[in-house]
């Protein structure tokens, strides 16, 4: 294809904006699916995904395209996450691309993501195409919106398109500026082949699957590639294009975004951010791949049957070819056995880690609690990083302490300020600046440790502020800080895997919070087990499981066995699904709600 | 799979080893905590047309089941003690007139228990009358919503002393909201006085769709706490313990010998046929496997449809009745008979449930010796647990096999 009839532009937005909608309507124009197997937020083909409403993966897609001058274009639209633990995916379809549609819910204005991902693609030069949508919502406010384009974000609001993703109004006269606005690629197609790895993903099939935008050159089949990094060479067996599915083609040519396969056998050869190029003719040098992806919040996954750990493994490799924010390295526990220690971008990362490792690979796992990465300064004057409770040291040998720092950046109606500020202050959070953005609208700066930000502080604001707030955040430094290790002991003996590092003053609410929420958790299934909170031994908070059930002891006779026993195929217990520590076992579900404990 | 069937299902003979259940769905009025199936105020009209509907019931399984010898029958409800003297006696006189079982009760409810009543029951054979007494405090009887009361209670007691030549079992409820602990035991100490050979000692249950259940939901009542009801469960066995009753079943007691026959049979999973509206069966099919079936609750249908056939059925797969086993058994302080296992299931427990028994063992919440596996007091308490445990190792099994009964 001819780089003149390419366009590869990017849809991002804060949350919820209507990316994956509009998509959509790119997607029915161009009658890639039969009616009759259309569902809405297409793209969003993970059952997670759909599970909950919000898009976790970027999703390229090949949209053909007649124009108004006549010609045939090819439009390859990337579908990016908007929630901020997915930034990374959208980082990425940002320098696989050269335009940007910025959509703006007309409801809800301008928001944190909007901005965040604005500074990216402007960042990255890329053209960037106002998108105003939901103009079908009675509650729609477009010119207050179009005012917020111009002043928030300094852009030409008479330059925004009015649409409604849902009801497809104003999506024709936004391809048509489209084609016009957004600059075709401007590679060298005769240049050796230099193409970038965006994503790849393991298909069990076919093997391994790389997704790739070519800059310079072209990628035919049968052709001998080599990966950049590791000199690995293979065989492209397939080339071809995103068209919902994978649809092959003779070959990729510059400016063109697509896939390959290549019998690839290691699955670590594959690294997103890599450049691939032709084995006889290699291009002089790399492309700049991607930031590298900074984790924010550690946890360490542990087989629920030690037994499986291989399985664990093989399945870190395949979902990490798919999800390429996801780092990690060998960790072990007494209580846990062997596993691993992975970095994430925020819980909401860490979940969806957790439930695709279930799903997609069929491991039973649980992850230990959540933690930043704190700097300890120790008496011999040695600086340690430390992430993993495991490995904090002896008190006395511990000078002091640093924990990461941020700096939020919320947008909320004036009259939740109030309570926002109330939010922050329990968070430990310091104010930096405060600014009207309009009559309405504040803009609020605050230094909040990262700790406080990634226990549940998004779902407070949201709360507080009926959904209007919204925030991002960048991450500052580090800065001193009290710090205590809370055992957890249950039966009275302390398990390893439910320790965290805690801020000295949060300390009490935290281990009250955990021991309540464990004691939900854990089956009655002896006639007593303390649950406690320890710090150095001293017990701070403590909770009693009981066996006692009152179900057992209601009446029982013939006229009811069959009733009885469907309740229990119903509840049945899920094989694996526990985890003995000590001599009590320990739902996965208990290890998940120590993620979610805080002080309430 | 359960189905409605149009025609009757086809049952193997099973002439003797059997039990018979007689459900009488009637209620002065209906308790407030009570949701087993029974209606409230029904006229002489819908008695007779049930109790004629039950006697036409109980010929037809005796034929299709080639029936000769019963063990144990139970007439239950409901309040049996409602039905006027004549109905009562026509369904009892059927019964005992084909049949001498070993044990044979009716329930009955303080506020109409009658010396016609006990007359009627000592001339047709049966040997034993439950008494839903559930407690001495009128407070709590009224806030329980039972029709009868304290007075009731004595009069009904006094009555079956003087009476009844039979044995007596008393019903008694324990952790009503605001029932101390004192309170409890005092409720037992006045069933003990009487003497009776077994005792029923139940929980109140919060059932969802009854009034109590509403009330606590919407905090006009607060519930017990866990602690309080253990301390009550243990302050009430070993008052029990004490005086001479064995805690043979989570919540019954018996004085040795004593124990109610018929529900043994219901522990164990042995045959038995239900008579009347919703009242359930688990007999043999004529293909071999355990049928359930459970009669319809609607009277109409119910009085108006052969009765065979107002049923729905369900053959038990061989995984549904070892979890049932389980299920009823491990109820049973000296739990199930290893032979009964091996007769029904060709394998010990041990084998049968991977490798969950096993691990139970090693938690000390069940024991086997050569004869029997049961629960330990610890582990009877934490039943549902391990019964859901079990009923994943069983779903993951594909070769079972059951020879029932
Ligand atoms: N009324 C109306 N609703 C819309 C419109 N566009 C999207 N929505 C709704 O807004 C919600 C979010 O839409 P999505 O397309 O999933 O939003 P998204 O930006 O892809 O969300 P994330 O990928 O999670 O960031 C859905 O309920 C859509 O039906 C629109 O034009 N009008
Ligand atoms: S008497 Fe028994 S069956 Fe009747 S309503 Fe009361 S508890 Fe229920
Ligand atoms: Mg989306």
């Amino acid at each position: 294809m001819e780089q003149n009839d390419i366009r590869n532009f990017c849809i991002i937005a804060h949350i919820d904006h209507g990316k994956s909608t509009l998509a959509d309507r790119f997607i029915q124009r161009a009658h890639l699916v039969a009616d009759r197997d259309f569902h809405d937020q297409i793209l969003d083909s993970m059952d997670i995904e759909r599970e909950r409403g919000i898009t976790i993966k970027s999703q390229a897609v090949a949209i053909p395209h007649r124009a108004r001058d006549g010609r045939e274009y090819l439009l390859n639209l990337v579908d990016t996450p908007g929630h901020v633990d997915f930034a990374y995916e959208v980082s990425r379809a940002i320098s696989s691309t050269e335009g940007a549609l910025l959509v703006i819910d007309a409801t809800q204005g301008v928001e944190a993501q909007t901005l965040a991902n604005m500074y990216l693609a402007l960042e990255h030069n890329l053209e960037i195409i106002p998108v105003i949508n939901k103009i079908d919502m009675p509650s729609a406010d477009v010119p207050n919106v179009k005012k917020q384009i111009e002043h928030d974000l300094g852009m030409d609001p008479d330059g925004a398109f009015l649409i409604s993703a849902k009801l497809g109004t104003g999506i024709d006269e936004l391809m048509e500026a489209m084609v016009e606005r957004i600059p075709p690629p401007r590679g060298d197609a005769a240049a050796p082949l230099k193409a970038l790895i965006f994503d790849s993903h393991y298909d069990s099939y076919r093997g391994v699957v790389v997704h790739v935008r070519i800059f310079d050159g072209a990628m035919k089949r049968d052709q001998q590639i080599r990966f950049w990094s590791n000199g690995a060479v293979y065989q492209a067996e397939e080339v071809g294009i995103f068209r919902l599915r994978l649809s092959k083609t003779d070959a990729l040519s510059a400016g063109e975004v697509g896939y390959f396969i290549a019998g690839i056998k290691t699955v670590s050869d594959t690294r997103v951010g890599d450049t691939v190029t032709d084995h006889q003719r290699p291009c002089a040098e790399a492309l700049k791949g991607f930031r590298e992806v900074k984790p924010v919040v550690f946890s360490s996954i542990y087989p629920v049957d030690s037994n499986d750990y291989e399985e664990l493994v093989a399945g870190m490799e395949k979902l990490k070819l798919n999800d390429a924010s996801l780092v990690y390295e060998k960790d072990s526990s007494a209580a846990l056995g062997f596993g691993f220690r992975c970095g994430f971008l925020g819980l909401l990362h860490l979940e969806i880690v957790q439930e695709r490792l279930e799903r997609e690979y069929d491991l039973s796992i649980v992850f230990t609690a959540p933690s930043v990465r704190y700097r300890v300064f120790m008496q011999d004057g040695a600086e340690r990083l430390i992430d993993n409770p495991l490995e904090y040291p002896d008190t006395t040998l511990i000078e002091r302490a640093e924990e990461p720092y941020i700096k939020a950046g919320i947008i909320t109606p004036g009259e939740y300020l109030g309570s926002i500020m109330t939010l922050a202050l329990d968070k430990r959070g310091t104010q930096i600046s405060l600014t009207y953005l309009d009559e309405k609208r504040v803009e609020v700066f605050y230094e909040l440790p990262l700790a406080e930000v990634l226990f549940d502080f998004y779902d407070k604001l949201k709360s507080i502020s009926h959904g209007y707030a919204s925030f991002d955040y960048e991450l500052l430094g580090y800065r001193p800080t009290e710090l205590v290790k809370l055992d957890i002991l249950v039966n009275g003996k302390p398990v390893d895997a439910l320790s965290q590092l805690v801020f000295k003053g949060n300390a009490y609410a935290r281990a009250r919070s955990i021991c309540r929420k464990l004691s939900a958790e854990i089956p009655r299934h002896q006639f007593k087990i303390p649950i406690q909170g320890a710090i150095g031994g001293a017990i701070i908070a403590r909770e009693t499981i009981s066996a006692f059930r009152k179900d057992v002891t209601a009446k029982c006779y013939g006229g009811d066995i069959t009733r009885k026993r469907k309740l229990l195929e119903k509840q049945k217990a899920g094989k694996k699904r526990m985890k003995t520590v000590g001599n009590v076992e320990l739902p996965q579900t208990a290890f998940l709600s120590v993620l979610k404990a805080d002080e309430e | 799979m359960a189905m409605k069937t149009d025609s009757s299902p086809s049952l193997q003979p099973h002439p003797h080893d059997n039990a018979l259940y007689v459900h009488v769905p009637f209620c002065r009025r209906k308790c407030r905590y009570c949701d087993f199936f029974s209606i409230a105020d029904a006229d002489r009209e819908t008695m007779q047309a049930v109790v004629r509907a039950e006697i036409d019931g109980i010929d037809r399984f005796a034929d299709a089941l080639a029936v000769a010898s019963i063990d144990t029958v139970y007439i239950g409800g409901g309040t049996p003690s409602l039905l006027p003297g004549d109905l009562l006696e026509r369904l009892l006189a059927r019964i005992g007139g084909a049949w001498r079982p070993v044990e044979w009760t009716v329930e009955a409810n303080p506020e109409s228990l009658s010396r016609d009543f006990i007359d009627v029951c000592a001339r047709t054979g049966v040997t034993r009358i439950s008494l839903g007494v559930q407690t001495f405090d009128d407070r709590l009887l009224r806030f329980l919503g039972r029709a009868g009361t304290a007075a009731h209670n004595r009069r009904a007691l006094d009555l079956l002393a003087a009476r009844w030549p039979g044995e007596l079992s008393l019903d008694l409820i324990v952790c009503i909201p605001t029932q101390t602990v004192a309170g409890a035991l005092r409720d037992l100490e006045g069933a003990v006085a009487r003497a009776p050979g077994h005792v029923s000692l139940y929980d109140l249950t919060l059932e969802e769709g009854t009034p109590l259940f509403a009330a606590v939901r919407s905090g006009e009542c607060a519930q017990p706490t866990t602690e309080s009801e253990i301390e009550v469960w243990r302050e009430t066995r070993s008052f029990l313990t004490a005086s001479g009753y064995r805690p043979y079943e989570v919540s019954n007691f018996a004085r040795p010998g004593k124990e109610c026959l018929h529900n043994l049979r219901y522990w164990r999973l042995d045959p038995y046929i239900g008579v009347g509206p919703g009242a359930a069966s688990t007999v043999p099919g004529a293909d071999g496997t355990a049928l359930r079936l459970e009669t319809t609750q609607d009277l109409r249908q119910y009085c108006a449809a052969d009765p065979l056939s107002a049923l729905s059925v369900e053959r038990l797969s061989a995984g549904a009745l070892l979890l049932e086993q389980l299920m009823m058994g491990l109820r049973l302080e000296d739990g199930i008979e290893r032979s009964r296992i091996a007769r029904r299931f060709g394998a010990p427990l041990e084998e049968l449930l991977g490798g969950a028994w096993d691990h139970w063992l090693a938690k000390g919440w069940v024991r086997a010796d050569e004869s029997a596996y049961a629960c330990t007091d610890e582990g009877r308490l934490c039943l549902n647990p391990l019964l859901r445990e079990a009923a994943g190792s069983i779903s993951g099994r594909s070769n079972l096999k059951v020879v029932w009964p």
